[in-house]
């Protein structure tokens, strides 16, 4: 199969390949497992796992890839069912979170290795590895060890070995989490050009919100062994659908109570849900969701001009950070709620200060109507 | 790291330090006799009995012997103890720890218990005094320490890179060539060294199990201090143990290699 993929003119782009996982099961006794995980992963598209440690999204990953076999559903490749097929014939590249360069081997030697095993003609292999190292900017590196690199520098690398065969998958399990913070905000722009450039559709796993946010075409939520919902960025943090990804995607005020008609109602306490996103079950159990900048805070002394139609709540504050733009703001109200909103900078001061009575309001549509538990 | 160690301390140590090398020691000067007894202090200076040690079939060809059987033990070893490390430290399944035990046990039960039953086996299976069997016997105890030695280089390689290799198209025996096998060679060749060593200076298991044909060294050597005390023995003594001080420091060597390499 792979062979003749490699008789492709001498460029690296490669088309990508769709990707469908229907209905896998994988579990392992105790936690790590996952139930029932069906995701379509478009051709060219850049798709990531993003959940907490332990919600099954890198158990996915080892089962694309074949390190782990599935107790139940299928995982196919253009068509072509993966499971059962050894990881070695599946022709899938693989970025690991520690780099797995062959420490023995020099930088060149890293890039030729899966055009060797394929058996690739010498000469049609050192062109297919200076490409693959100049589009990772690494030419000058091409007859050093690994252990003479930079972390950035080798998962680089990694990254040339992943694609020079050009798989029509590329899967990366958590590649920036071993670097610091900065080298890793320039390795995601990195990453994203070389994959564009590639046109290899990506599947990639992170715990970090905002790497899955800034890289991603669309980001699966992982938790507890099953997605909880997939979407572009947008859908996530403008429209989560269950408590979990509201509270996982981005900062929130996270209200809880039951539903009934067009309002929540908390401890006591009705609040209009008119033209919010969402809906849930007359009589059920649900939350509403507020993002910080829907929210606007005002001075108890100052409720008079608060329009009907936007809820209200009293709260007091406890805390406010200063972030620069604005001001972060904890409050919260007699009922134990808190409410996590930002303050503009020239709003007036008697807010800032812990102990202050306040008046917390929001436009209904601007909420999200979620299920609780 | 330096501490500032007391003198007295200093001198202490250093005495316990003749006293444990002394007696090692004592042999070089013997080996370089003139006179045809051997005693301490020697008298004279002379290379004749290494002329005696080099000519003497007795003494040349226990030599062979022993460099025969010491060869044949570490590949014997080697093979087995790969295989057995690969299956313990790769392998899944249950009862790790009671196999461990079991894979080490030759090295912490006394020599001599093994030499006797192994006696007893031996001449049931007709098998006394053959390098053979002597072979198998040094395997015995000589395997662990290639299993040490290999499953600690086994360990120290991250799994992910055979993963790698599996993600990157090779198939399990090419991941084992290219990757696992470059990788743990500095583990294998200290496991062979001190195969070698444990095998061409072992004398318990061999006084049970030669025969008038087949003779090691040390055997040669026990022999001999019991019959004719030529500074020959001397001689002997001095090759065996440098021998032995070379592969150990190989061993070593190649151990502070093995550090200097990682990344």
């Amino acid at each position: 199969m792979t062979q003749t993929q490699l008789r492709q003119p001498l460029t690296m782009t490669a088309t990508g390949g769709e990707l469908r996982i229907a209905n896998v099961r994988k579990s392992y006794g105790n936690s790590r497992g996952v139930e029932s995980v069906s995701i379509d992963v478009r051709p060219g598209e850049f798709l990531t796992m993003l959940g907490p440690s332990g919600s099954g999204k890198t158990t996915t990953l080892n089962l694309v890839a074949g390190f782990l076999d599935p107790d139940e559903g299928s995982i196919t490749l253009d068509g072509k069912e993966l499971s059962g097929v050894p990881p070695h014939l599946r022709g899938i590249g693989m970025v690991f979170q520690q780099y797995a360069l062959f420490p023995h081997m020099t930088i060149e030697e890293n890039v030729d290795y899966p055009l060797r095993v394929r058996k690739i003609h010498r000469a049609e292999r050192k062109s297919l590895v200076a490409a693959a190292l100049e589009l990772v900017q690494l030419t000058d590196y091409a007859k050093r060890k690994p252990s003479e690199l930079s972390g950035g520098q080798q998962q680089r690398v990694a990254l040339a070995r992943a694609f020079v065969f050009k798989p029509r998958l590329l899967l990366m399990d958590e590649p920036l989490g071993a670097l610091d913070k900065k080298l890793r905000e320039a390795m995601q722009i990195e990453i994203t050009r070389i994959c564009r450039e590639l046109g290899a559709t990506v599947v990639y796993v992170t715990h970090d919100q905002e790497e899955a946010l800034a890289m991603s075409d669309r980001i699966a939520i992982y938790n507890a062994g099953r997605i909880e919902q997939l979407g572009t960025a947008e859908d996530l943090y403008k429209r989560p659908e269950t408590l979990f990804v509201a509270d996982f995607v981005g900062e929130s005020t996270v209200i809880k109570g039951s539903y009934a008609k067009g309002a929540l109602v908390h401890h006591g306490r009705s609040l209009s849900t008119q033209g919010a996103h969402g809906s849930v079950a007359e009589g059920s159990a649900a939350a509403v969701v507020i993002r910080p900048e829907d929210l606007t805070v005002v001075p108890a002394t100052q409720t008079a001009a608060i329009p009907e139609a936007l809820n209200t709540l009293e709260a007091t504050v406890t805390k406010c950070v200063y972030l620069g733009q604005s001001r972060k703001c904890l409050l919260t109200t007699a009922t134990g709620l808190v409410i996590n909103a930002r303050i503009p900078l020239h709003a007036p001061p008697e807010l800032f200060n812990p102990g202050d009575s306040a008046t917390v309001t929001w436009d209904p549509a601007n909420s999200v109507l979620v299920p609780s538990d | 790291m330096t501490r500032n160690i007391p003198l007295g301390l200093k001198i202490f140590g250093g005495v316990v330090g003749m006293l444990l090398i002394m007696p090692t020691l004592v042999v070089i000067p013997m080996s370089f006799s003139a006179s045809p007894l051997l005693k301490f202090p020697p008298e004279g200076f002379s290379l004749h009995w290494y002329g005696v040690f080099f000519t003497d079939p007795l003494w040349s060809s226990a030599a062979l012997r022993s460099i025969q059987i010491a060869a044949l033990t570490t590949v014997l070893s080697l093979l087995l103890g790969t295989g057995t490390a690969l299956a313990m430290i790769r392998g899944r399944f249950r009862g790790k720890s009671p196999i461990q035990v079991l894979i080490l046990s030759p090295i912490i039960m006394p020599i001599v218990v093994l030499a006797v039953g192994l006696y007893f086996v031996y001449s049931d299976w007709k098998i006394l005094g053959s390098v053979g069997g002597l072979v198998l016997a040094h395997t015995v105890i000589a395997y662990p320490l290639v299993y040490i030695s290999l499953s600690t280089a086994l360990k120290a390689l991250d799994s992910k890179l055979e993963d790698a290799s599996a993600s990157l198209g090779a198939s399990k025996a090419y991941t084992f060539r290219r990757i696992t096998l470059p990788l743990i060679t500095p583990g294998l060749l200290t496991g062979a060294l001190f195969a070698f060593t444990m095998s061409w200076d072992e004398l318990i298991l061999s006084i049970f199990l030669t025969g008038p044909t087949v003779k090691t060294l040390p055997v040669v050597m026990w022999d001999q201090v019991q019959t004719e005390l030529s500074p020959t023995l001397a001689v002997a003594a001095t090759i065996v143990m440098l021998v032995t001080i070379v592969l150990i420091m190989c061993a070593l060597l190649i151990g502070t290699r093995r550090k200097a390499l990682k990344p």
